[in-house]
């Protein structure tokens, strides 16, 4: 059984809507949107943790959490043991160290009046301060280029003269600058052809068998989750529905909403091709949040009982959680 | 095979960008049925956008069609004037959604004027002048919001633009792109930045309208899941020419052509838990220096000196199933298993 390295408790991350100066000053009319509600999960060392779920169901406002680029109100994320939310700037530093994120937006992510070189190095200098040789530097440099498969004279160019799936590796390379130890990587091929996408996946596969980086894989492509993971949760509303080993998430799925989610998506293959089960409507404002279980208002399953109380999280036995009544007596 | 709708012939355009000349399409021939749904797959810049926009003559200053027809019920657009195609065409019998609803709608007024501005101008030249009061576009207008299943019309036809969601939005433009009057549907992306949920409850929404009003759909996207279960028929494209067509079961179950078979191969929901995915070696190439003759060879792995010399025609291989490939042609192989 592998080692966790970072393990999520309760954890809530709340934004505040409000309509202008006054509310902000006295705290009325405000709204809160409760973009990550009492998630708990652990991301075992060395796999990779999938994390799907639909647009705004906070997936994003979790892995953002984890790095404290946005600030959580209330919960626990533990580190090797420590407690995240409560690192001073010195310890959040070497975490930083220790944690990197791939980003969505391959172009958004890289300053487009640095060379590939320096966006590269930046990371490396950071650590070492200016103590580091310039031979050395750019040694480094381009061994992890390589390691991502591109050409070392990259280098000196812009991040305008590649294309998004080079770009992505660019990113890819500064991300592992630090050797670090956890990766987030945030719908790591969105807007990639299918076999540039294809080239990524291979690539951080690779870079997971050679250094045995932790995963935690943000997406909201099921297929790719499924072929990547070990491990998944599926978020709906802030809330974590269904969790566990993947190949159990997809063989047993047990939460009405990971069963729509799921055969939601196109099949290829003829004999595999069964109904898909369309959800009406789309997901509730998360200002919001409908009483009870959040999934009720589409759920084809819906009882009295969702209204009234929320479903807790239930071992469906090795490891396979799953917050529905249907599954809760 | 149902009575042809549109037949493009030897269609051929140039991108003339100063002193390069893109081939962006070369050589398309294909012809879709009455009520038949059509995918177009292939990466970005193999000229499948370019197609859709072509037919509806959408095409920017710099493009020029050098030759081939586009001959819908019978009539070559690429004939008519500029007025024909406005008045009795585009809007009216052939209309298309596009990848980002946002942008194709405006965000100052409200879905509900949007809407009867579109139905007024379709009316004025279908029916020729017998007018129609406001209040009965406005009913209309209710009624197709109705039609795409979005709950509440009545409220929701004052609405502005940002209080829909993407979803939403995307509902509105397929509202007012689907009618009686309209032939042929063509869809850019149209599913692309929505939620698989979403999706899956737009392809359904695309296909019972279509199926209701007996219209042709010309699907244009790069996921290939999502034509498996929406398309009759598929076309796989490269640097502008079609590498592959035929029934889209078909084609995926057993591909005649090397690229096809790749890009099944690098499909993540193809292959299991730890085993690589194809990455096909190299880039698609620039379309003003394509390479020699068939233009995937540099990345094919079974390239042959053959590949190299002669431009592969597209040829009907079995029944309804058309590839150009040259070793399938020439030499017989009809398998490709890249890894």
């Amino acid at each position: 059984m592998a080692v966790d390295l970072i393990e999520i408790r309760n954890l809530k991350t709340h934004f505040y809507q409000g309509k202008g100066l006054l509310s902000k000053l006295f705290g009325e009319g405000l709204k809160t949107v409760h973009a990550v509600d009492g998630v708990s999960l652990a991301i075992k060392k060395g796999r990779t943790f999938g994390l799907v779920g639909e647009s705004g169901c906070g997936k994003s406002t979790l892995g953002n959490s984890i790095f404290r680029l946005v600030e959580p109100i209330e919960g626990e994320i533990l580190y090797k043991g420590h407690d995240v939310l409560k690192m001073d700037q010195k310890e959040l530093r070497e975490f930083r160290q220790q944690a990197q994120i791939i980003f969505q937006d391959q172009f958004g992510c890289l300053n487009p009046r640095m060379t590939v070189g320096q966006i590269i190095a930046e990371p490396l200098l950071m650590r070492e301060g200016a103590d580091i040789s310039q031979e050395k530097l750019g040694h480094e440099v381009v061994e992890l280029l390589r390691a991502v498969n591109l050409d070392p004279d990259a280098s000196v160019k812009f991040p305008n003269e590649f294309s998004g799936g080079q770009a992505r590796r660019i990113g890819v390379a500064r991300a592992i600058a630090l050797q670090p130890q956890f990766i987030m990587a945030d719908e790591p091929t969105s807007g990639l052809d299918i076999s540039t996408a294809a080239t990524i996946l291979n690539l951080m596969q690779d870079l997971q068998d050679e250094m045995g980086i932790t995963y935690l894989w943000v997406s909201h492509n099921l297929n790719q989750v499924k072929y990547m993971s070990d491990d998944m949760a599926v978020m709906y509303l802030g809330k974590v529905v269904e969790k566990g080993q993947t190949k159990d998430v997809f063989s047993q799925m047990a939460h009405p909403y990971t069963k729509a989610l799921i055969s939601a998506v196109p099949k290829m293959d003829v004999d595999k091709r069964k109904k898909t089960i369309l959800l009406e409507g789309e997901m509730p404002s998360p200002i919001n949040p409908p009483s009870g279980c959040y999934f009720r208002t589409r759920c084809p399953h819906v009882y009295q009982r969702c209204k009234e109380e929320e479903p807790p999280l239930v071992d469906l036995g090795g490891g396979h959680f799953c917050a529905c009544h249907l599954h809760s007596n | 095979m149902p009575e042809p709708l549109l037949e493009i012939n030897n269609l051929t355009l140039d991108y003339n960008l100063g002193d390069r000349k893109m081939r962006a399409l070369d050589r398309i021939n294909f012809s879709l049925g009455k009520g038949e749904v059509m995918g177009v797959a292939g990466e970005s810049g193999c000229g499948k956008s370019t197609l859709a926009l072509a037919i509806l003559r959408l095409l920017p200053r710099v493009a020029e069609i050098k030759r081939g027809e586009v001959m819908f019920n019978g009539r070559n657009l690429l004939t008519l004037t500029e007025k024909e195609m406005e008045h009795e065409i585009r809007g009216q019998k052939i209309t298309m959604i596009f990848q980002n609803p946002q942008n194709a709608l405006n965000p100052v007024f409200k879905i509900g004027t949007q809407m009867t501005d579109i139905l007024r101008v379709q009316d004025k030249y279908q029916s020729g002048g017998a007018r129609k009061k406001n209040q009965d576009f406005k009913q209309q207008a209710i009624e197709r919001l109705k039609l795409t299943g979005i709950a509440d019309p009545e409220a929701r036809i004052s609405n502005y633009p940002f209080e829909f969601s993407g979803g939403m939005k995307q509902r509105v433009m397929i509202g007012m792109a689907l009618s009686s009057g309209t032939s042929l549907l063509l869809a850019d992306e149209a599913t692309t930045a929505l939620d698989v949920t979403i999706e899956a409850q737009i392809n359904r929404l695309i296909k019972e309208l279509a199926a209701k009003y007996g219209t042709s759909v010309l699907y244009v996207t790069h996921n290939l899941g999502v034509l498996a279960e929406m398309a009759d028929r598929i076309m796989i494209m490269y640097a502008g020419r079609i590498f592959e067509m035929g029934k889209t079961d078909t084609v995926f179950a057993a591909p005649r052509h090397p690229y096809s078979a790749a890009l099944l191969e690098s499909l993540p929901s193809r292959q299991v838990r730890g085993r690589r995915l194809l990455a096909i070696p190299g880039f698609v190439p620039p379309l003003d220096r394509l390479p020699s003759g068939c233009s995937f060879h540099p990345r094919c792995a079974f390239a042959k000196d053959i590949c190299r010399k002669e431009v592969p025609p597209l040829i009907e291989v079995d029944e309804g199933h058309w590839s150009a490939c040259l070793l399938d042609q020439k030499r017989g192989r009809k398998k490709w298993q890249w890894i």
